[in-house]
């Protein structure tokens, strides 16, 4: 049996996105973040904001911990260790590519791995 | 299956080739680069791609970056298609799916059928053509794949 690895799946339609939970210590309303410790995941990926409420997640990357702004729907749930792949030949090293990590296959479709460093300056 | 010869010389060397066309644009591709031809299915954009780059689509579990080849040469799409199509196609290095608004089939066409491409009036056709086809009455360019799809990667 394969096994199962824990991510938080941040649904920003038409974009879906997901953090390895080990990545997020805490999901929260945009109250707690910080305006000086958070970055707008929007803003970052140049993808239009959201309607209605905002949250936030905490991510961390190795020491750091710093909030992300999202929009959407938050969620949790397993995929196999399998479901993380690599990004196709012919994007594979394109620069604007570097917030991601690569592809998680999950409902007969994709979402797209963040690196958690991204969350912090915007590069990997 | 059609078939095109040369006007002058007949020739025994023959090769299929795909047609399709892109916005108002019919063009051709080595049928042994295409793998096959399937609807398009749900895209999972990429944020901060550029526009030729809409996303990438899974097909029997592989993802296979979607390629717009009318955005990238810069064609007209004055009239989309209603369901567009994808040609899976593969060069030596990627395996791709090319949007097309419309696959007009598959033919023969003899080598001396081939001229060097002109493609008047489009410089970025020009660029990746690696020849035109006489099709009876219209021509239409052969396209470069290799050089296509490596100058079409994101970066």
């Amino acid at each position: 049996m394969s096994a199962l690895t824990s991510v938080v799946v941040l649904s920003m339609a038409p974009h879906r996105l997901v953090l390895p939970s080990e990545h997020v210590d805490r999901i929260g309303g945009r109250d707690e973040a910080p305006p000086e410790d958070t970055t707008d995941l929007a803003t970052l990926l140049r993808i239009p904001a959201p309607e209605g409420a905002r949250r936030a997640v905490r991510v961390l990357a190795g020491e750091r911990a710093r909030w992300l702004l999202v929009g959407g729907s938050i969620s949790v749930r397993s995929v196999p260790a399998g479901a993380f792949v690599g990004f196709p030949r012919w994007l594979d090293g394109a620069p604007e590519l570097a917030c991601f990590a690569g592809l998680v296959a999950m409902d007969e479709g994709f979402a797209l791995e963040l690196r958690p460093s991204c969350a912090f300056d915007g590069t990997p | 299956m059609e078939r095109y010869e040369a006007r002058d010389s007949p020739s025994s060397e023959w090769c299929s080739i795909t047609r399709a066309r892109f916005g108002d644009v019919e063009l051709a591709l080595l049928s042994r680069d295409v793998e096959e031809v399937t609807a398009v299915s749900a895209v999972t954009p990429i944020p901060c791609a550029p526009p030729h780059v809409p996303g990438i689509v899974a097909l029997r579990g592989e993802a296979i970056p979607v390629f717009d080849l009318a955005s990238f040469l810069g064609l007209s799409t004055a009239a989309p298609a209603e369901v567009p199509r994808m040609l899976i196609v593969r060069s030596r290095q990627y395996r791709v799916a090319v949007v097309c608004d419309q696959v007009l089939g598959v033919a023969d066409v003899a080598r001396g059928a081939m001229r060097e491409a002109a493609v008047a009036g489009n410089p970025a056709l020009r660029r990746y053509a690696s020849a035109e086809l006489d099709l009876g009455g219209s021509v239409v360019p052969l396209l470069d794949l290799e050089a296509l799809l490596a100058a079409g990667r994101a970066r």
